[in-house]
C-alpha cells in the first residue's frame, strides 16, 4: 500500500470522537507510568501454562495485524528484539496469535516512552514489556495467564535474578488491576504532563 | 434461592442496571450486555464489598461465569463461618 493510500485509509477510519480525543491531546496531555516488581522467590510460586510457548518465531508470525498496523514493520521490531537477546512468550489459538509479551534478562535503564523519562535500575533486573492481547481473544483472561506463565518462566531461568520488573500505565485499568492482585509491589511513578507547549515531567517514589 | 444466590442476583442487578435480570449457572460474558474484562474487574471488586471477602487469585481465574461465580462465593462464605 502506497504512503498516499495508507493516508487516505487513515483519514476514512477518523470519527468525530477520535477528532475531539486528539484535538483534547494537542492541549492537555497527562500520563502516569507505574513501577512494579516482584521478588523471585514470589514469582515461582505462580504456575506455568503449557499453552504458552518461548522464543517462538512461528507463533510471532501468525500474528493479524489490525487496522493501520503493519505487520512487516511487526516482525522487523520483534526479528530485532529477538536477534538483540529479548524474549518473547506467546500463545496461538486457531492458528493466530492471541496474546504475546516481552521480556529482557538484565537490563539497567530503560526510556519509558509514555512519559518520557528514563529509568535508571542498578541492580539490573529482569523486565516484562509490551503484553499485547489480540482484540478476539480478549476477555478469557489470557493476559493473567501469561503473565503468571512468564514471571514464574523468568524467575526459574535467569540465573543470579532477585526482582523482575513491569511498567503499567495508570490508565491501563485491566492490566493494573491484575498486577496487583497477583501481588506486585508498587514501587514508583513517572509522570508527565503537558498543557499546550509546556511539559512537565517527575518523579514519586513509595513512602512509608 | 438462598440467600447467598439473592444477594449475588441483587449485585448484578445493580450492576448491570437491569432489574429484570434472572442469573443462571451458564451465563458468560457472551450472554449479560455490557458484561468486559472491565465490567469483570469491577463486578468483582462490587462482590468483594458486598460480600465483604477478598478472592484469590487462583479463584478469580475461576470465575468465568454465574456458575462459578456462586460456587466460589458460597464455598468462600461457608468457609467464613
Amino acid at each position: 500500500m502506497s504512503d498516499a493510500a495508507r493516508l487516505i485509509a487513515r483519514l476514512r477510519r477518523l470519527s468525530w470522537k477520535k477528532v475531539r480525543r486528539r484535538a483534547r491531546r494537542i492541549v492537555y496531555h497527562f500520563a502516569e507510568d507505574r513501577i512494579y516488581r516482584v521478588p523471585v522467590e514470589e514469582a515461582l510460586e505462580f504456575e506455568e501454562a503449557r499453552e504458552f510457548r518461548f522464543d517462538s518465531w512461528d507463533d510471532l508470525q501468525a500474528y493479524v495485524p489490525g487496522p493501520g498496523e503493519s505487520r512487516e514493520a511487526l516482525l522487523t521490531l520483534w526479528r530485532g528484539r529477538l536477534d538483540a537477546g529479548e524474549h518473547v512468550y506467546t500463545r496461538t489459538e486457531g492458528g493466530r496469535l492471541a496474546i504475546y509479551g516481552w521480556m529482557i534478562e538484565r537490563q539497567s535503564s530503560c526510556f519509558l516512552t509514555d512519559v518520557h523519562q528514563r529509568m535508571e535500575m542498578p541492580e539490573a533486573p529482569a523486565v516484562t514489556y509490551d503484553f499485547f492481547t489480540a482484540p478476539e481473544f480478549r476477555n478469557r483472561d489470557f493476559y493473567p495467564q501469561l503473565l503468571m506463565h512468564s514471571l514464574r518462566h523468568t524467575a526459574a531461568s535467569v540465573p543470579g535474578l532477585r526482582w523482575i520488573y513491569m511498567c503499567v500505565r495508570a490508565d491501563d485499568t485491566v492490566p493494573r488491576w491484575w498486577v496487583e492482585r497477583l501481588g506486585a509491589h508498587y514501587c514508583e511513578s513517572y509522570f508527565y504532563r503537558r498543557v499546550l507547549w509546556r511539559e512537565e515531567k517527575w518523579r514519586a517514589e513509595l513512602t512509608a | 434461592m438462598t440467600p447467598t444466590d439473592q444477594r449475588l442476583q441483587a449485585v448484578f442487578r445493580e450492576f448491570f442496571d437491569d432489574d429484570s435480570l434472572q442469573l443462571r449457572d451458564g451465563m458468560t460474558f457472551s450472554d449479560i450486555e455490557g458484561w468486559d474484562s472491565l465490567a469483570h474487574m469491577n463486578l468483582i471488586n462490587a462482590l468483594e464489598a458486598e460480600f465483604g471477602l477478598k478472592f484469590s487469585v487462583r479463584e478469580l481465574m475461576r470465575m468465568k461465569s454465574v456458575g462459578t461465580i456462586r460456587q466460589v462465593l458460597t464455598a468462600k462464605a461457608s468457609s467464613h463461618v
